[in-house]
Order: structure tokens, then C-alpha cells, then sequence
């Protein structure tokens, strides 16, 4: 029986032994395969080992990869994990000069390996299964490509390549004695900035540092760009770059006119917003705003269209200090992350009055980027239940945050109570949803639900425009009796819908101010607008009501003060704006 | 019979906590209308000052196991709303109008009853439009499944023992034949010994 068992396991061993020969013999046949290193060097008078190669034909130049795990090797530069030309599915070689044994052109596909490669002297690591280009013109990189060292090389083309030093590029970048250079009529993006080099080649550099001509200068956290004597240069900053914070849906574009220069500081460090040095004239075009200084004119000018951009699509502001130099005059102005500027002369921090608000403006960083704990602290109302988001980008989200901080304040607890929900749409989900056309702005539901544009048309005025249909639901029949009482038999006889949807009155098309006891055409449509019109006019402008409740004024018309009183009484507007009004009016 | 556990404690903290202010327990509707049909989305219960409803003509009964009404809501569907618009060049308001959506989302508010068993929508014609079962909230339920957990493991522990019963009568002739084997080798070991 012992004897039985051991003749087995002599057997078992043998049979292992006869498997692990068989494995090492078709492993080595497969190596055998392989065809031997060819010197191709030595036929036209390279030195021995200087173009060798296994699995890779020669013919005047030439060199093509026509079979798998074929490898090159030019002058020290090896050239493996290549497909072969049936499997690339494209004519893959590497032409040298027959005279020297330089590489000047290539195209190739990496196989799954990828590999690292030397032209010249340029270095570069490419991802598996992805081509390279390389003619007399220059090396198209496919993406992702990594260069280590640009050398010898006119130009280089591709999307997302990391070129030496950390920085990343999508579109062309050309070479001159060692000097990169956007070429003139295309542009690049590198670092997340656009750079536009439409009338004149735009020089690159790396440090950050001033420099001379028509350039733009790349630091770690800061970085300038000048236009030359002649022409603008323009660049369109994208998400990612690290001087400004771009969020989805913030869009800024810079452009420095002739002998002008652009810098920008990245302020992180210091928890503040990046701070932007204009020397001469420019544009700056924040969302759908446009900041201007005019060659030989001293003034900024603001402006409600984007000059630069021709997209009028809303978006939002990206915060910058911005301080402008002309001589020894300067200006200084604070673009906040929502949609607002104001000239804040001295500090961090700064008030303008904004929409009827005392705003305050700040450097500081949280400041601009209010937190969602700080919101829902403010309005008692959870993201999600009671405040909701639909389809908003984090730049519109911020924009909407940040108003609503300074908006909300300003309610009294009646109507803060009235107020149920709060929704902020994207133009997309609201003109889907609710199938009205782009002028629409915000609704508001009996069941205390505010619907608003997560833009900046989410303004003060129309914010309490809606808050103040809520307090006339909640009055219900009570609202609209007492108010017709003081307002008289006049809705919709003096005015008419336009072709646009708009109202005008009828006698006088063109008149936009007050009349008939309304703040303007839309307010004599029924006895809701009307109170809302005037709510929301009270907390912009009380200066408006100025003659029209002053009884020695040419304008006065009574139902504008009872109007104003009945509000107050019902609490849609508090002490201070009812205040505000008389005492601009000088009445009491 | 944990589960039971829990919610008994959960009803009786809530209690306590009830009892100790002054807030109130309600049921959270959430609710889905599209062109006059309602579905009930969600059920939350939630303390707190109870919210009003939007007052109109549907109605929202509360019933309990012996199918009486405990509570009668009165509530509107807000599909109609003011929309204005905005003038692109000057910001103002200066458009707009009243719109009936066909479809929207809401809520309404309910007062909680710990008898509670189901929750009744009627339309504006007074026509059942959806219904919910709520007595996993209630006390009632948790009592009533405590009794029915109860008695199934008395059946359970009955049955076991009726089972080893039916089981002996079944195979009575098995053990017999087992125990003759028994009493063979027996014998047989006593024989062999004898001999010995």
C-alpha cells in the first residue's frame, strides 16, 4: 500500500515537471520570434548602434513599425510599446535625416503601455494608446501628454499637455530661438486662461515677472499680460486657473489696450479675493457687466452689456479688487461674487447703497463665498425644504446666496413668516417647467412659494415685489376691496399689453413714470400689481414719491399717500421705509 | 418585537416631549398634483407649530380602525400663481399675469392622532382622488401588532411541539426497528461474554 502511494507521487512530480518545460518552452519560442536588432545605421554611414532596430522596416528614411513590440533606437532615443501599423490602423513610422540620423517626422500610436519619447531634444511622456504627429510644422501631442523638455521643435499642438514646469495647455504654442509664443490669428488656453492672440504673436513666459512687448507672464499665484503698441490683447479666463476663481457659470474676459498693462495677484494666502492692477486703459467684462477705461480719459466707465464677449447669456461674477492706475491718479473698485460693484476708496471693507440697500463689499473671501449653514441660520429655511435650488450653477448658487444675505434682513417677521418656500431656477428648468417666456422672472404661489431666476434678476425691488403678494394672499378679499376703495375704478382702462408682453398706458406710450395713482403702466393693470409696484419703489427709491405726497407740488395726487399709508398699516413696508418717504417728501 | 419596541419608546418620548411644551405632532403631506389627480408622495409626522394650509375646497379625512373621522382638513391645490416679468433693459417689473400649472408639487399639514389608521383625499366634488395607510404611526397599530406578535409566537411555540408529536406517530416503526438492533447487539456482546 506504501509503495503504491509513493509511485504516485514520483508520478505526480514528473508530470509537474514535464508542465513548467513545456510553459518555458513556448515562452522562449515566443521570444525567438521576435526578429533579431538590424543596424539600418551603417548603410548610410551612421556609426555602428547609432539606428537600430528589430521588427521595423527601413526605406529612404523611413522607418515603419510593422510589427507588434517592434522597438527603435536613434542615436540613444528609444522608441517601443509602439503599435504596428495593422493594429494603429494608420502609416506609423519615424523618418530621420539620412545625412545626420535626426528625427523629422514621426507618427506613431503608443500601445497600452504608453511610453516616453525624445525628439531632438524634446522629452515627453505618452499615454497608452494614443498618437503622436510630429512633420516639419511641429508635434501634434495627443491629450494628456506629459513634456518634460521642449527643444529644437517650431511648434506644439494638443488639449490638456503638461508642459515642463507644471503648467497645462489646449491649442498651439510656437517656438523662436528657445522664446514660446502664441502665434498670431489662433490662441491657447494654458493655466485656464484664453489667450486670444488675434493681431500680433503674444510671448509666453513662466515667471510671473514683468516683461517687454506684447506678452503674458505666468507665476505660480500671479501673473501679467501686456498688449503692445498697436493692438489689444484679450484673454478669457476659464475654470481652473489659478489667479481668479472661476465657478461654473462665472465668466470674466480681460483686455489691455495698446502700451497697457493687466496684473493679477492670487490673495488665498491671505483669505482675500485676488486683486487686479490695471496701468492705462482696458476692459474688464465681469457676467453680463463691463468696466471700461478709455485711452486719454481718466474716467471708468460701467456699463449693463458684456463689451467683449457677444454672449448675452446671464452668468456670474468672479470677485476681484480691482485698483486702477493712470499717472498718479488711481481708482479703486470691489467687484463682489454677486454680480455687484462698488467704489470702496480705503480697506478691506466698504457700504454703497445698492438697489435701496446699505451693501457692504469686502475682500475678504468668506465674505464673497457665503457658506450654506450661514443661509439656512438666516432664513430658518433648509436647503432642499425650504430654500431649493434647481439646476443652478455654483456661480449662480453663490450669487443667489450672497443676495439673499443681504436681502432678507430687510423683511419684517410678518412677512419673513409669509414665506414658505423659496425656489431659485436656471433659465432652462424655468422656461421648461413652466413653459413662459425668457422675460419672466419669479412667481409667487398662494401657498407662500417664491419662485425666482437664480440670476441677477434675482433683485431687491423684485424680491419684495413677490414678498408682497404674499402679505395681499394672506389678507385675501380684504386686500383688494380696500385698496380698490382708495385706488378708484381704474384697473386696465388706461393701459394695454405691447408686443412685447410689456405694459404701457394708453394715451402715452412712451411715459414710463407715475400716473393714475400708479408707479408706472404695470401697476394700473389690477390692484395686486399695484400694491407690489409700489412695495417695491418704496424700498428702492423713496425719493420717487417725492412730489406725488407733497400737497404744494404740481404732481401730487392724494391716493399716492394713501396708497403709502395703507401699506405701512398693513405692514408691507416697516417704519424706516414709510419714514424714508415722507421725510424725502418732506411731509409728515 | 424589537421593531415594536422602539416605536412604543419613540410614541412615548414624543409624548413626554409633548407633554413638556407646547408643540404640536402633525403629518407632513407631500403631495403631487397633475391635471386634478393627487398622489401622496410622502408621509412625515414632525413637532413643531403646526403650518396652515392653504384654505379651499379639498379635503383631507383622517380615519381610525373603526373607520370613524377624527379629522377633517380643508386645503387648496396652489396651481395658480402670479408670474411677472422683467424688462431685459430696465430690470423692472412691468409684465405678467395669474397661470394655472397642470402640474405642480405642495404639502399640507394634518393634526397627528395616535388612533390613526389611514388618510383620505377628496377633490373639490367631493370624489375620493388618493389614499394612505398611516397606522404605522399609530399607537393603536403598535398595540394591536404587539398582540398578533404575541399570539403567532404562541402558535409558533404550540406548533413545534405539535410537530415532534406527528413526527414520533409518523415514524413510530423506525425507533422500534432501531431499538430491536439494539437489543441484537446486545445479546450478542452478552453471549460472547458468557462464552468467555
Amino acid at each position: 500500500m506504501e509503495k503504491i502511494k509513493k509511485n504516485n507521487l514520483i508520478l505526480m512530480i514528473v508530470l509537474l515537471f514535464i508542465c513548467i518545460s513545456f510553459i518555458l518552452a513556448a515562452t522562449s519560442t515566443q521570444d525567438s520570434q521576435k526578429s533579431p536588432p538590424t543596424d539600418f545605421g551603417k548603410s548610410i554611414g551612421l556609426k555602428e548602434g547609432e539606428l537600430t532596430g528589430s521588427g521595423v522596416k527601413y526605406s529612404k528614411g523611413t522607418l515603419t513599425f510593422d510589427e507588434k513590440d517592434s522597438d527603435l533606437n536613434i542615436k540613444g532615443s528609444e522608441f517601443k510599446n509602439i503599435k504596428s501599423q495593422s493594429e494603429a490602423k494608420h502609416p506609423s513610422y519615424v523618418k530621420i535625416d539620412e545625412k545626420t540620423g535626426n528625427i523629422i517626422g514621426a507618427d506613431f500610436t503608443t500601445n497600452e503601455k504608453g511610453g516616453t519619447y525624445n525628439f531632438g531634444g524634446t522629452k515627453f511622456d505618452v499615454p497608452p494608446n494614443s498618437r503622436v504627429v510630429y512633420d516639419k510644422e511641429g508635434v501634434q501631442f495627443p491629450e494628456k501628454t506629459n513634456i518634460t523638455k521642449i527643444e529644437g521643435i517650431k511648434k506644439i499642438s494638443g488639449n490638456n499637455l503638461n508642459l515642463p514646469g507644471g503648467k497645462t495647455m489646449s491649442g498651439t504654442l510656437s517656438y523662436k530661438d528657445g522664446q514660446a509664443y502664441v502665434p498670431k490669428k489662433s490662441s491657447a488656453i494654458i493655466n485656464g486662461i484664453e489667450i486670444k492672440s488675434t493681431d500680433g504673436d503674444t510671448n509666453l513666459f513662466f515667471d510671473g515677472s514683468k516683461h517687454k512687448g506684447r506678452y503674458v507672464s505666468l507665476g505660480d499665484k500671479n501673473m501679467i499680460f501686456s498688449a503692445d503698441n498697436e493692438k489689444e490683447l484679450l484673454l478669457n479666463f476659464k475654470e481652473g486657473n489659478p489667479y481668479l476663481k472661476i465657478d461654473k457659470g462665472d465668466s470674466v474676459i480681460m483686455q489691455a489696450a495698446p502700451n497697457s498693462n493687466i496684473a493679477i495677484e492670487n490673495r488665498d494666502d491671505l483669505k482675500k479675493i485676488p486683486k487686479v492692477t490695471v496701468e492705462g486703459a482696458f476692459i474688464i467684462d465681469e457676467d453680463s457687466k463691463s468696466i471700461e477705461r478709455i485711452k486719454g480719459d481718466g474716467g471708468l466707465y460701467l456699463s449693463n452689456y458684456q463689451k467683449l464677449s457677444k454672449s448675452n447669456v446671464k452668468t456670474s461674477t468672479s470677485p476681484i479688487e480691482l485698483i486702477t492706475t493712470k499717472g498718479e491718479s488711481w481708482q479703486r473698485l470691489f467687484v463682489d461674487n454677486f454680480d455687484r460693484i462698488a467704489v470702496v476708496r480705503e480697506g478691506d471693507e466698504g457700504f454703497e447703497n445698492i438697489e435701496g440697500i446699505n451693501t457692504k463689499f469686502s475682500a475678504r473671501l468668506d465674505y464673497n463665498y457665503p457658506s450654506i449653514k450661514n443661509i439656512e441660520a438666516l432664513t430658518g429655511k433648509r436647503i432642499g425644504a425650504g430654500l431649493n435650488f434647481y439646476e443652478t450653477s455654483k456661480g449662480q448658487q453663490d450669487l443667489i446666496l450672497g443676495r439673499l444675505r443681504d436681502y432678507y434682513p430687510n423683511l419684517d417677521s410678518e412677512t419673513k413668516d409669509k414665506i414658505k418656500k423659496i425656489n431659485f431656477a436656471d433659465d432652462n428648468y424655468f422656461n421648461k417647467k413652466f413653459d413662459r417666456s425668457y422675460s419672466t422672472g419669479a412667481f409667487a404661489n398662494k401657498d407662500g412659494t417664491l419662485t425666482f431666476r437664480s440670476n441677477s434678476r434675482f433683485s431687491y425691488p423684485t424680491f419684495r415685489h413677490e414678498t408682497s403678494h404674499l402679505t395681499q394672499f394672506s389678507m385675501e378679499e380684504k386686500y383688494k376691496t380696500e385698496w380698490k376703495n382708495i385706488a378708484g375704478d381704474i384697473y386696465g382702462k388706461n393701459v394695454k399689453e405691447d408686443k412685447d408682453g410689456s405694459y404701457i398706458y394708453k394715451d402715452d406710450s412712451s411715459s414710463e413714470g407715475a400716473k393714475y395713482g400708479c408707479v408706472r403702466a404695470y401697476g394700473c393693470k389690477n390692484e395686486l400689481e399695484d400694491g407690489a409696484t409700489f412695495v417695491e419703489q418704496i424700498s428702492d427709491d423713496p425719493e420717487f414719491f417725492k412730489n406725488l405726497i407733497n400737497p404744494n407740488s404740481k404732481e401730487y395726487n392724494p391716493k399716492y399717500r394713501q396708497k403709502i399709508d395703507f401699506l405701512y398699516k398693513y405692514k408691507f413696508i416697516s417704519d424706516k421705509e414709510y419714514n424714508a418717504v415722507l421725510s424725502a417728501a418732506g411731509v409728515k | 418585537m424589537k421593531k415594536l419596541m422602539i416605536i412604543f419608546m419613540i410614541l412615548y418620548m414624543i409624548s413626554f416631549v409633548i407633554a413638556q411644551t407646547d408643540w404640536n405632532i402633525y403629518y407632513r403631506l407631500s403631495l403631487d398634483y397633475d391635471t386634478g389627480e393627487i398622489n401622496i408622495s410622502s408621509v412625515q409626522i414632525e413637532i413643531s407649530d403646526i403650518p396652515e394650509n392653504t384654505p379651499g375646497d379639498y379635503r383631507a379625512k383622517v380615519m381610525d380602525y373603526n373607520d370613524n373621522l377624527l379629522n377633517l382638513t380643508f386645503f387648496d391645490v396652489p396651481n395658480k400663481i402670479l408670474w411677472d416679468g422683467i424688462n431685459p433693459e430696465t430690470g423692472e417689473i412691468d409684465r405678467g399675469g395669474e397661470l394655472e400649472l397642470n402640474q405642480t408639487s405642495f404639502e399640507i399639514f394634518i393634526p397627528y392622532y395616535e388612533n390613526a389608521k389611514e388618510i383620505i383625499i377628496y377633490n373639490k366634488n367631493q370624489a375620493e382622488i388618493a389614499r394612505r395607510d398611516i397606522s404605522e404611526y399609530s399607537k393603536q397599530r403598535a398595540a394591536i401588532q404587539e398582540k398578533e406578535a404575541n399570539e403567532t409566537e404562541r402558535q409558533k411555540a404550540k406548533g413545534n411541539v405539535n410537530q415532534i408529536e406527528e413526527k414520533i406517530t409518523k415514524y413510530w416503526w423506525i425507533l422500534l426497528i432501531i431499538l430491536i438492533i439494539l437489543v441484537i447487539i446486545l445479546i450478542y456482546s452478552l453471549r460472547k461474554k458468557g462464552n468467555k
